[in-house]
């Protein structure tokens, strides 16, 4: 049993010291994965902290066959695809791409190349933010939390083969929309 | 491998997702092929460039609220009624039920026998034979007689 499933079993056991330690481990890994699906920091911030909570409240039909992350992810995805879905009904549109939210371009680099990279560093954003859901999502887990076809599979219940075409499908749109930048 | 084979495994190669003799003809054919080795490279700088989208830092006081909410119940939906209210509306129906039919059934010989003259009555008004023999060439009749279940009619 790894450690995370450890702490799981004594949250289960209502020790909120152990959750608290989880929570501390995943916190940054929680919010940018949501905010990079939705590009809005306070709905990320707010759906990752519900995600937690929803993992506290079931916390005792967790099973250490799944890794704390695999599981803990499922919950997130579920709910930035719930916030996504409100939001539409709702005829909300999540802001504009924020240059601010990218990279700091390297000091070193000439003004030119630092704009340059400002640049890529929006049409990155915009191009994630124009992939359709389960797409970004396969794209967000493998870039971006190195995670394998079996687990992000798990996450976003898909097959492995699934997974691979909208890896490769997505892969391939993000190619067509940053090759100006190459 | 052919080039529209390897274009098509380049994306798993990329993650490392194929098998290892996959994996080393593509690698075998991206080293003669400067067609496919560029759509590789170019892959690879996509990818690369996806590491430009940095969220910015957490806020301060994240575990803490997380922390805080833990007590909290979910809002119920509106319409998912409370577990004892559920209990409550099964016992009032089954108590009515049972009131009901202890009302109905419990009558005296007298008042059964008014109810079947009346059903009688009803039936031969609407010309229905419901209460007559079964005809013997019907599927029904055929079951009665083979029974003997009509002994009582």
């Amino acid at each position: 049993m790894d450690d995370d499933a450890v702490l799981m079993r004594e949250a289960a056991g209502g020790d909120q010291n152990a959750f608290a330690t989880l929570v501390e481990r995943y916190r940054v890994r929680a919010v940018n994965f949501a905010y990079r699906f939705l590009g809005d920091h306070q709905a990320a911030e707010d759906v990752a902290q519900e995600a937690f909570v929803r993992a506290y409240q079931s916390r005792h039909r967790y099973r250490p066959a799944a890794t704390f992350a695999t599981w803990f992810f499922r919950i997130l995805s579920n709910l930035c695809l719930n916030e996504v879905r409100r939001r539409k009904r709702q005829g909300l549109v999540f802001g504009p791409p924020n240059a601010a939210t990218t990279a700091t371009p390297d000091p070193s680099a000439s003004p030119d190349a630092q704009y340059e990279q400002q640049e890529l560093g929006t049409a990155v954003r915009r191009a994630l933010a124009a992939l359709p859901e389960k797409q970004r999502l396969a794209v967000i887990l493998q870039r971006y939390e190195d995670m394998d076809y079996e687990q992000i599979g798990r996450i976003i219940g898909a097959s492995r083969g699934a997974v691979d075409g909208l890896l490769s499908r997505a892969k391939g749109t993000l190619r067509q929309e940053l090759s100006n930048y190459f | 491998m052919r080039c529209t084979q390897v274009r098509k495994l380049l994306s798993s190669h990329q993650d490392g997702a194929l098998s290892a003799a996959r994996a080393a003809a593509v690698t075998e054919h991206l080293e003669r092929c400067a067609e496919c080795a560029a759509a590789f490279a170019e892959l690879q700088r996509t990818w690369q460039a996806l590491g430009l989208y940095q969220p910015a830092a957490t806020a301060p006081g994240f575990t803490a609220a997380v922390m805080r909410r833990l007590g909290e119940k979910l809002p119920r939906p509106a319409w998912q009624a409370p577990r004892w209210a559920v209990a409550a509306a099964l016992i009032f129906c089954l108590v009515c039920g049972g009131l009901v039919g202890h009302v109905q059934f419990a009558t005296s010989p007298v008042q059964a026998g008014t109810q079947i003259a009346l059903a009688v009555d009803v039936s031969q008004q609407l010309g229905i034979d419901a209460f007559g023999p079964l005809p013997a060439d019907s599927l029904s009749g055929a079951y009665v007689q083979f029974t003997g279940a009509e002994g009582g009619r």
